[in-house]
């Protein structure tokens, strides 16, 4: 009895929101999955069935291993527990397959690896300084993180219909952010390091890491005015990291280096053969892009500037995943974004440099490199806004300014993505979660910080509150016109282009903040 | 008071959690020929539909009652009506007569789950949040976690929403009542009961509370001044609310008898299926069903009914008060489903209800008798392969009543009301002081005892010649509970005010 008072009993409120959040998930166990759940199933069966030296050669289905080797290795370690549940999953052949105890496994295992995930959301809360304790429960800012962690609605809905996997990946970011906090530089380099190796979009927040390892690890002291003490640099600390790295990466790539491999893991790995821009546009820069090539090009078509002979006919958001070329405005190739990500992830990384600012610097370059990278990088899905979302989390509850970002961010990005979600039964129920997050988390900080200036000015709160008609348009009306055959893509590029308005928009913001955020200098202990 | 911005979010955890048990299966799918509830309330909508209103309580051949016949009062089958109307705008098919029979598909199972999430949303609910907020001597915060562990009931949502009915609308008439009688709109109330009572026959159970409770306030007020004038005011309000519902079967003497006929079958026995009530239990041991005539089961059944609930009942007539109304309501409705002539399983249902109504004021007892209730529709949930969504909805509640209500920490005499009987006990037998103790380990054994049949119903086959083996044994020991929970509430309201005058002469 008092262990079970316990357990359940008034203090835990921590326990309680984790538990609430996996029976959610048990419950959202019969709805839709995509077709990452038949990636996830053939990348089982590669794994289980053929020696580590085929992994990356095989392509009986059209999805092919494309992640790091740890991941390959995760799958293996998954592939015997699947063989217990349905064994016909694990063969290679046979594609598309899908048995109910293969779904039931494949949702188990998601809900298994999520007890990863709570250790690491707990880790971060003590990580919070606790300045603003309230008396009252929520009104905590540790409570408020640990629920806009657990039950965020991003990871909710992509977990449901995607890889098991997204918890594992921010489970490690997430771990290692903290360890960073606490001052155990080397475990959170050696998760990051396998983090990468996990899943490689990753490397695009790998120069947060290596900056502010490097400058606040590495070197030991500053000068009073905050400037870079070169004296101080310490080499046991460099090789330690450096062999913490090499470690890692040898026992991930070893085996395939030793047999010659490699070439073909990095093709697998960096596909530029898909688009500039997924099926559905990310909204993103580029999204922003293309719709002004679109208009641009009506335009032209209308004053006849433009001859319709020349013009492609292929329509961008058709629902393949294609080249494009755009009509009016240059092409653009991969090396543009990768220079354009460049280009937008330098000035935070200076800032890391220059104005070291302890964990939370580091924590908003982190961030500035993850959102320049899904701004301007090549074929980014749009779920990658959750590498942003979940780490600004950490940010909102401490100080309001970064809320308000939050706030436009995770919402935009969450109505971003919407469009995975299709059918109709479960329309209602990203609805119904996605006002649950929203409304918590815009009246939970609220609350937090009433004592303050109020969190959005009239543009925002307009442009926010405009996602509710958006919403009712494109899925309540739209299906109902006439215009549904004729251009079905509508819905779909006002959706990407309103959101990617309003994350350019948190991204300009925050990056402001950040460069004017005057330096706070520390006092030496 | 800023605190209120968590009633939507509270409201929209209950709301999404019964979406997504409806993406569940229900009660007959894909079982022809006969289907289920499901099949149920769209045949009703056919029948609604495509026949005039004499027809649809009568057996013609467009009409076969063998076949689902309408059996709920007319409320049930203007509803029915009215969702046949948007049926037909969406899919004539659907409804259509005769070759509609055991239609299915993914749409219409959609249009049917959103059919309930909207009579949900606008009947239940609001009158779930207003019950909250109007609760005196009581935070913001627990005003809020209380309608949060309310919405989370599993039984309702796992019969709405999963088997498929229509329940959280009567329900929802039913509390509206009890709002309206408790704030002292008795009027608003009692026609909000009555159409609790049109929409389903089973609301009855609830009735005698009502009436005792307004018969009280109107003895109260003097029969010769002011109470005498709310009387009248009272009849007209029901005889003109029943009138209005039945307008259309009061043409013909017939009509009305015939809709009577249906709606009270006494040629379908003491009891159908498994119900956890004492004649199910009791049959067993003695097969009552089959040794009694007809008439003398009626009648048996009638006089336990009657004698267990008249102490309350009287005591609620003597001195009506809110909060006795509240747990009479509890008590009568757990006599009706004990004792009472043709008891279906969900009607534990209607018991449940009056007991979130108090789970704010005895949350340990509250909670134990809202997780046997789920439990006892077992067998029911199992047959509509609902075992996912109960064990998952089941334990959320407990999850949420536990940590909002700190229940193991309230199980003092006070916190379970049970002081002034312990104190006029102890008066005769000093040293009774264990109940809380008793009452304590009965809880751990009873929670046992249902993981483990629960357990053993899902993963045992039962054994040849008692196929009926666990859903019987689920039966039997939910009854037990019952039966103590029914003790218990009686005891608490006999000795309610009692106490009361002791702390007024202190």
């Amino acid at each position: 009895m008092a262990a079970l008072g316990f357990a359940t009993g008034g203090g835990s409120w921590f326990s309680a929101l984790a538990l609430g959040v996996t029976l959610l998930k048990c419950l959202l166990i019969p709805t839709y999955h995509s077709t990452d759940f038949e990636v996830h199933r053939n990348w089982l069966a590669i794994t289980h069935s053929l020696p580590v030296s085929q992994w990356y050669y095989e392509a009986t289905s059209e999805w092919t291993l494309d992640y790091p080797p740890f991941f390959a290795w995760f799958e293996y370690v998954l592939s015997h527990v699947a063989k217990y549940f349905d064994q016909e999953m694990l063969n290679i052949h046979n594609l598309n397959y899908c048995s109910s105890r293969t779904l039931l496994f494949q949702r188990f295992s998601v809900i298994f690896t999520d007890a990863l995930f709570v250790y690491a959301v707990h880790e971060c809360c003590k990580c919070i300084d606790g300045k603003k304790s309230s008396k009252e429960l929520t009104e905590k800012p540790k409570f408020i993180l640990s629920v806009l962690l657990l039950w965020n609605f991003g990871l909710l809905i992509v977990d449901r219909i995607s890889f098991p996997v997204q918890w594992l990946f921010i489970w490690l970011m997430l771990l290692s952010i903290a360890r960073l906090f606490q001052k155990r530089h080397l475990e959170g380099a050696f998760l990051f390091a396998v983090l990468l190796h996990f899943k490689h979009i990753y490397l695009y927040v790998a120069p947060a890491y290596g900056v502010y390892l490097l400058r606040s690890y590495c070197f030991t002291a500053n000068k009073p005015d905050g400037s870079v003490r070169w004296n101080s640099f310490s080499f046991v600390r460099v090789i330690s990291l450096g062999l913490i790295a090499f470690l890692v990466s040898a026992l991930s790539l070893g085996p395939f280096l030793a047999s010659n491999q490699l070439p073909q893991v990095f093709s697998r790995l960096f596909p530029f053969k898909r688009g500039l821009c997924h099926a559905y546009w990310a909204p993103n820069f580029w999204a922003l892009y293309n719709a002004l090539d679109k208009v641009l090009s009506i335009i032209g078509l209308q004053l006849k500037l433009l001859d319709p002979e020349k013009i492609p006919k292929v329509s961008m958001t058709s629902g393949l995943v294609q080249q494009f070329q755009h009509t009016v405005l240059p092409s653009v190739t991969p090396l543009a974004t990768f220079i354009g990500t460049l280009i937008a992830i330098l000035p935070s990384i200076f800032c890391l440099w220059f104005k070291p600012q302890g964990p939370r610097g580091f924590l908003r370059c982190l961030i500035l490199c993850a959102l320049s990278s899904f701004m301007f990088g090549w074929h980014v899905h749009e779920k990658a806004i959750l590498l942003a979302v979940l780490p600004m989390s950490l940010l909102s509850v401490g100080k309001a300014g970064d809320a308000s970002i939050f706030l436009i961010l995770t919402t935009t990005g969450h109505y971003s993505l919407f469009p995975l979600l299709f059918t109709a039964p479960e329309l209602p129920v990203k609805i119904l979660l996605m006002l649950l997050f929203t409304i918590y988390s815009i009246s939970s900080l609220k609350t937090l910080f009433r004592k303050e200036k109020p969190l959005f000015n009239w543009m925002e709160t307009f442009y926010l509150l405009g996602l509710g008609p958006l919403e009712v348009c494109c899925e309540f009306i739209f299906p109902f016109t006439s215009w549904k055959l004729k251009y079905p893509f509508i819905p779909l590029l006002l959706t990407s282009v309103y959101c990617a308005v309003g994350i350019t928009y948190a991204w300009f913001k925050l990056y402001i903040s950040v460069l004017t955020d005057p330096l706070v200098l520390k006092t030496k202990k | 008071m800023e605190k209120w911005y968590l009633m939507p979010v509270v409201v929209l955890i209950g709301l999404t959690v019964r979406w997504t048990v409806s993406l569940n299966s229900y009660s007959g799918a894909g079982k022809p020929p006969m289907f289920g509830d499901y099949e149920a309330q769209r045949h009703w909508q056919e029948i609604t539909f495509n026949l005039p209103v004499r027809q649809w309580y009568f057996n013609t051949s467009d009409n076969n009652l063998q076949y689902w016949g309408l059996d709920y009062p007319p409320l049930t089958a203007y509803h029915s009506l009215l969702c046949a109307y948007v049926a037909e705008f969406i899919n004539p098919d659907w409804i259509a007569l005769h070759t509609s029979r055991g239609y299915e598909s993914q749409a219409h199972k959609l249009f049917m789950r959103a059919t309930v999430f909207i009579a949900d949303v606008l009947i239940y609910i609001p009158a779930v949040i207003l019950y909250c907020c109007c609760l005196k001597e009581t935070s913001t915060k627990r005003k809020i976690t209380n309608v949060l562990c309310i919405l989370l009931y599993p039984g309702l949502i796992l019969i709405d929403y999963g088997h498929f009915q229509y329940n959280s609308v009567s329900l929802g008439f039913a509390l509206w009542g009890v709002l309206g009688v408790s704030c002292d709109w008795d009027l608003l109330g009692s026609l909000a009961f009555c159409l609790a009572v049109n929409y389903k026959q089973m609301e009855l159970y609830h009735s005698l509370p009502f009436f005792c409770f307004l018969l009280g306030k109107c003895f109260k007020k003097g029969l010769k001044g002011k109470g005498f004038v709310l009387l009248i005011k009272l009849a007209c309000t029901v005889v003109a609310s029943f009138l209005l519902c039945w307008l259309p079967f009061f043409a013909e003497r017939e009509q009305t008898l015939q809709v009577l006929r249906r709606l009270f079958p006494v040629d379908r026995g003491l009891f159908e299926d498994k119900v956890a009530n004492i004649w199910c239990s009791f049959n067993v041991f003695l097969k009552i069903k089959d040794i009694l005539p007809r008439h003398s089961q009626v009648i048996i059944s009638f006089c336990f009914t009657f004698l267990s609930l008249l102490p309350a009942c009287i005591k609620l007539t003597l001195q009506p008060s809110p909060k006795g109304f509240r747990f009479t309501l509890v008590s009568c409705a757990l006599s009706f489903f004990l004792f009472s002539f043709q008891v279906h399983e969900k009607s534990i249902l209607l018991v449940s209800l009056p007991v979130c109504l108090v789970l704010n004021e005895i949350p340990f007892i509250s909670t134990w008798f809202l997780l046997v209730s789920t439990f006892s529709m077992l067998p029911l949930l199992l047959k509509d392969e609902l075992l996912m969504p109960s064990v998952v909805t089941v334990m959320a509640f407990f999850i949420a009543c536990a940590t909002s209500f700190s229940i193991f920490e309230k199980i003092s005499e006070e916190e379970l009301r049970l002081q002034s009987f312990s104190v006029s006990v102890r008066k005769y037998l000093p040293c009774f002081t264990f109940l809380p103790r008793i009452i304590q380990h009965l809880f751990l054994i009873s929670v046992v005892a249902i993981v483990l049949l629960t357990l053993m119903t899902v993963t045992l086959d039962p054994p040849g010649e008692l196929p009926d083996l666990f859903s019987v044994l689920v039966c039997f020991v939910s009854c037990l509970h019952f039966l103590f929970f029914l003790v218990y509430f009686n005891i608490v309201i006999m000795w309610d005010r009692r106490n009361g005058r002791n702390q007024k002469k202190i």
